[in-house]
């Protein structure tokens, strides 16, 4: 059913892709034939490969490191009322900031290679995934934590029986709804100052050479990344939170 | 004999300095492998007086002690079992029943507080788990998660999960009343053979005057706050499933519905 739905999709893309393509008539849009014959040709011959995979890379390492240091974080949050206190105002001014608008201070200090972008994407990962977790915590049942005291936990036992494995969806959920900003920084990130990674090839190699075929096989290898993480991360709800999927 | 194993001595509990206590001064003592039900309105402190025994709330003054020691906060040897069974949805049947165990191997290594009991459950073998979902006859449902059975089998589960720690002293607040009444009546004659079966001391707290009679052979009423003595109806006709149909049951029940009666209508 699922793959079905995929198919469809993609049929659908390509079909409204095409009529544009005709409508527009222009070198800017060229059709998807021409656009997924040139992505298989650099995919192929590795120019575009090498792209994908420093990109998909980047985005990865960046989304473990915020689920590292956001989920604990959260919980923290979540299960401490009077913690929450004190560092919500923090999360209220912090969360609105457009952190993206910070790529320039992270080039200078942390320099053009990985640590700039993955930077800038956990900043902005963080506060999503923080949030989520710490009102999935603060939202348990407290019937829920009363019975469970009652075998005997205390505040470890509970972080590990109840407040972890209740806030695996909300972890998922954030990170299904980060995917689309983090690839979206990441392009950003990449597309100036630096020499590897999609943005690159799309802006750079691609975009300022006028070879448009090879700026959308760019695009195309760009949403599969994006497809690809979201693929993962309901891949991971169904391997890490099976009783969501039981009736 | 012993040490009664549940004394409340002068015990006084408000919830707000501003309010009427719930208990005032108030005196109860439990023996060892007692039955017990404690019945009144609501708003009366039953749930209060469950949770003092559990460690989850503390008195304002006086003293509580169960097993002969106080109670700052919960400990494994008290069992509890809430209406809201309490149950984990993420986990499966087996895994909600095996949760006390597995928290015990969890504090293993974990020491004893000082000049306390300690509160951690004890690390038994998971081999248990399996004989208490047998007994209760929820073992075929192990791989299932909590919404996909039935109330009264989540009821079970939580049962299996308190009791497959081998408390001393077993709690019970409300614990069968979102259930339909051929499932209550189910369970009500399950946890007489289990009291029988384990000689554990047991403390239902409960509104239903059927189930106070069937299940507590010392009734404990308690009336609109603030509670200053302990009203004791001795039920030596309770304990077994037989009870229920007997002349003596019917007239116990109507004997504890006078006594609630005046409470009600005031």
């Amino acid at each position: 059913m699922r793959w079905r739905d995929l198919g469809i999709g993609l049929l659908l893309t390509i079909i409204i892709w095409q009529v544009l393509a005709w409508l527009v008539n222009r070198p800017i849009l060229p059709g998807p034939a021409v656009v997924l014959y040139t992505f298989g040709r650099e995919l192929i011959a590795g120019r575009l490969t090498r792209h994908l995979l420093i990109s998909t890379y980047r985005v990865l390492v960046s989304i473990a490191i915020s689920l590292v240091l956001a989920v604990p974080a959260g919980l923290a949050l979540g299960q401490s009322p009077r913690l929450n206190r004190i560092f919500s105002p923090l999360l209220y001014i912090g969360y609105p900031i457009p952190k993206v608008v910070f790529l320039p201070v992270f080039l200078l200090l942390l320099g053009i290679g990985d640590a700039s972008k993955i930077a800038l994407i956990v900043v902005i990962l963080f506060f999503q995934v923080l949030v989520v977790v710490r009102d999935q915590a603060s939202a348990i049942r407290p019937e829920l934590i009363m019975s469970v005291r009652s075998l005997g936990a205390g505040r470890l036992a509970l972080l590990r029986f109840v407040y972890l494995p209740a806030s695996v969806p909300a972890i998922l959920t954030a990170l299904r709804l980060s995917i689309g900003t983090a690839v979206a920084v990441l392009f950003l990130a990449e597309s100036f100052a630096t020499t590897s990674g999609l943005g690159y090839y799309i802006m750079v190699e691609s975009w300022s050479r006028v070879a448009y075929a090879e700026m959308y096989a760019g695009v195309v290898a760009m949403s599969l990344l994006g497809l690809g993480l979201y693929y993962l991360a309901d891949w991971l709800e169904r391997r890490l939170a099976p009783w969501l999927f039981v009736s | 004999m012993s040490d009664p194993i549940v004394l409340l001595d002068d015990v006084t509990f408000a919830y707000h300095p501003q309010q009427p206590p719930i208990f005032q001064g108030f005196h109860w003592q439990v023996e060892q492998g007692e039955a017990w039900a404690v019945i009144g309105p609501s708003g009366c402190g039953k749930s209060t007086l469950l949770y003092l025994l559990a460690g989850l709330r503390q008195p304002t003054a006086g003293t509580v002690l169960v097993e002969g020691q106080p109670v700052p906060r919960p400990r494994a040897s008290i069992g509890l079992i809430l209406q809201d069974h309490g149950l984990l949805p993420w986990a499966t049947v087996w895994e909600n029943a095996a949760l006390g165990v597995r928290m015990g191997h969890f504090y293993a290594r974990k020491r004893s507080p000082r000049d306390a009991p300690r509160p951690y459950p004890p690390a038994l073998p998971l081999s248990e788990v399996d004989a208490w979902l047998k007994r209760l006859d929820i073992y075929h449902l192990r791989h299932h998660y909590p919404n996909q059975v039935s109330g009264g089998q989540r009821q079970r589960v939580a049962i299996a999960r308190t009791l497959a720690l081998r408390p001393n002293l077993l709690l019970m607040d409300e614990p069968f009343s979102a259930l339909d009444a051929l499932t209550r009546e189910d369970l009500q004659t399950l946890m007489v053979q289990l009291q029988a079966e384990l000689g554990v001391t047991t403390i239902v707290v409960t509104h239903n005057i059927e189930e106070a009679v069937f299940l507590g052979r010392k009734i404990l009423v308690l009336h609109a706050p603030p509670n200053e003595s302990a009203v004791v109806v001795d039920n030596p006709g309770a304990g077994s499933p037989a009870f229920r149909a007997s002349q003596q049951f019917w007239e116990m029940t109507q004997r504890l519905r006078e006594m609630l009666a005046p409470a009600v209508r005031r």
